[in-house]
């Protein structure tokens, strides 16, 4: 329990910068600080750092224009996916059959809704971490803030906004796990995980390698075209707002961290161009 | 004007004189005090009164009892004197004719 609290403290001790971890870290080595104090002390400096960082207008900007709508938008994705993994766990979970299994017609459709389901989680995860690279690159002295405010605005939009399921599919969301478990877990496991990742992985290199960059680039711009059928499902139905032009913003969100991602990619290589000289 | 914590820091930094670093800093407010001071209240007061020009911090050697980390040392400038002089003598005019200890054991009794 005690090694499990100090791994804690040493994971706070990387939200501060290098200098003040260091003298912060020799601080309780040299007054043999108990880890409990050790865990408020580092804590509440994190947290007084990440205010502080959060007055400043690039950070407040990134919070409020990029993190929190990103998050609402990918909450909505992940809720209109769930309920389609929710209705079709329900035909082959809850009403499973070996007749399925017997027939080729059967089989065909079953690794049909696998292979799309995959799909679709494939696609979570690769918009969830696109978007986390680019907050993360973006505003990287206050990752901690914005890594919790993406995390709360995913799960908070679930578990403040009422659900609407068509009667049709009463059946299947009567039950706690589709209309609850299964919603939250896809958000925890292909949003949030993979979002907090990206975060990580983009504070601390402002932009990947050009290799790396295509193949995700590649993945991610196929991935989309892929759901975009989706995706406009998803703007049409739900709490969405009435606006014409919704659906297209939704649309084009879902482009802009893979932008970002190219982007960053391309400057970062003319940059090395520059500096390197021809 | 200065904030008591801000005084204490600079009044604790004084007494120090040379070996005035955050360890030592919040022992010996902690010491005056007898309360807790928070990593985060001391850091960041001393960020802020670096910004006003009233003490100067600078990374010291690695030692082998802090596992090989900097401390962070700290000098009170000759700015940061006049305000803690300043606020030590508004404290001692207002508290002039005043006993807190004897209003304390009659409050008590």
């Amino acid at each position: 329990m005690i090694g499990l609290r100090w791994a804690l403290v040493r994971a706070l001790l990387h939200g501060l910068d290098a200098d003040e971890r260091d003298v912060v870290l020799g601080d309780m080595l040299e007054l043999e600080t108990p880890v409990g104090r050790a865990l408020r002390d580092v804590a509440g400096l994190l947290v007084r750092r990440q205010a502080e960082q959060l007055l400043t207008w690039r950070a407040s900007l990134t919070l409020w224009t990029v993190v929190v709508p990103l998050a609402t938008l990918i909450g909505l994705l992940s809720r209109f996916y769930a309920e389609g993994s929710a209705i079709t766990a329900f035909i082959y979970v809850d009403n499973w059959s070996s007749a399925v299994l017997d027939s080729p017609g059967g089989r065909r459709d079953l690794a049909a809704v696998v292979l799309t389901q995959l799909a679709g989680v494939g696609t979570l995860c690769v918009w969830s971490w696109l978007m986390g690279f680019m907050i993360g690159s973006w505003s990287r002295s206050t990752a901690w803030v914005n890594a919790c405010a993406f995390a709360l605005v995913v799960v908070g939009e679930f578990l403040a906004v009422p659900q609407y399921h068509h009667p049709g599919n009463a059946a299947a969301f009567e039950s706690m796990v589709y209309r609850v478990a299964l919603p939250l877990a896809i958000r925890a496991c292909f949003v949030v995980v993979p979002a907090l990742w990206g975060m990580r992985t983009g504070a601390r290199r402002t932009a990947l390698g050009a290799p790396a960059a295509l193949v995700l680039a590649v993945i991610a711009a196929v991935l989309t075209v892929r759901a975009s059928r989706w995706v406009g499902f998803a703007a049409r139905g739900g709490w969405w707002p009435v606006w014409s032009a919704w659906p297209l913003a939704v649309q084009a969100a879902v482009w802009l961290p893979l932008l970002h991602l190219v982007g960053a990619t391309v400057w970062r290589r003319r940059a090395r161009t520059i500096v390197s000289g021809p | 004007m200065l904030g008591e914590f801000e005084y204490l820091l600079l009044a604790a930094s004084a007494r120090l004189g040379s070996e005035a670093y955050g360890a030592a800093i919040r022992a010996e407010i902690e010491r005056a005090t007898d309360a807790p001071c928070s990593a985060g209240a001391l850091y960041t007061t001393l960020d802020r009164l670096e910004a006003k020009g009233l003490i100067q911090t600078w990374l010291g050697d690695p030692t082998p009892q802090r596992g090989g980390r900097p401390k962070r040392l700290v000098r009170v400038t000759a700015k940061g004197t006049r305000e803690a002089a300043a606020f030590y003598r508004a404290v001692a005019t207002a508290s002039r004719g005043v006993s807190w200890e004897g209003r304390r054991r009659r409050v008590e009794t």
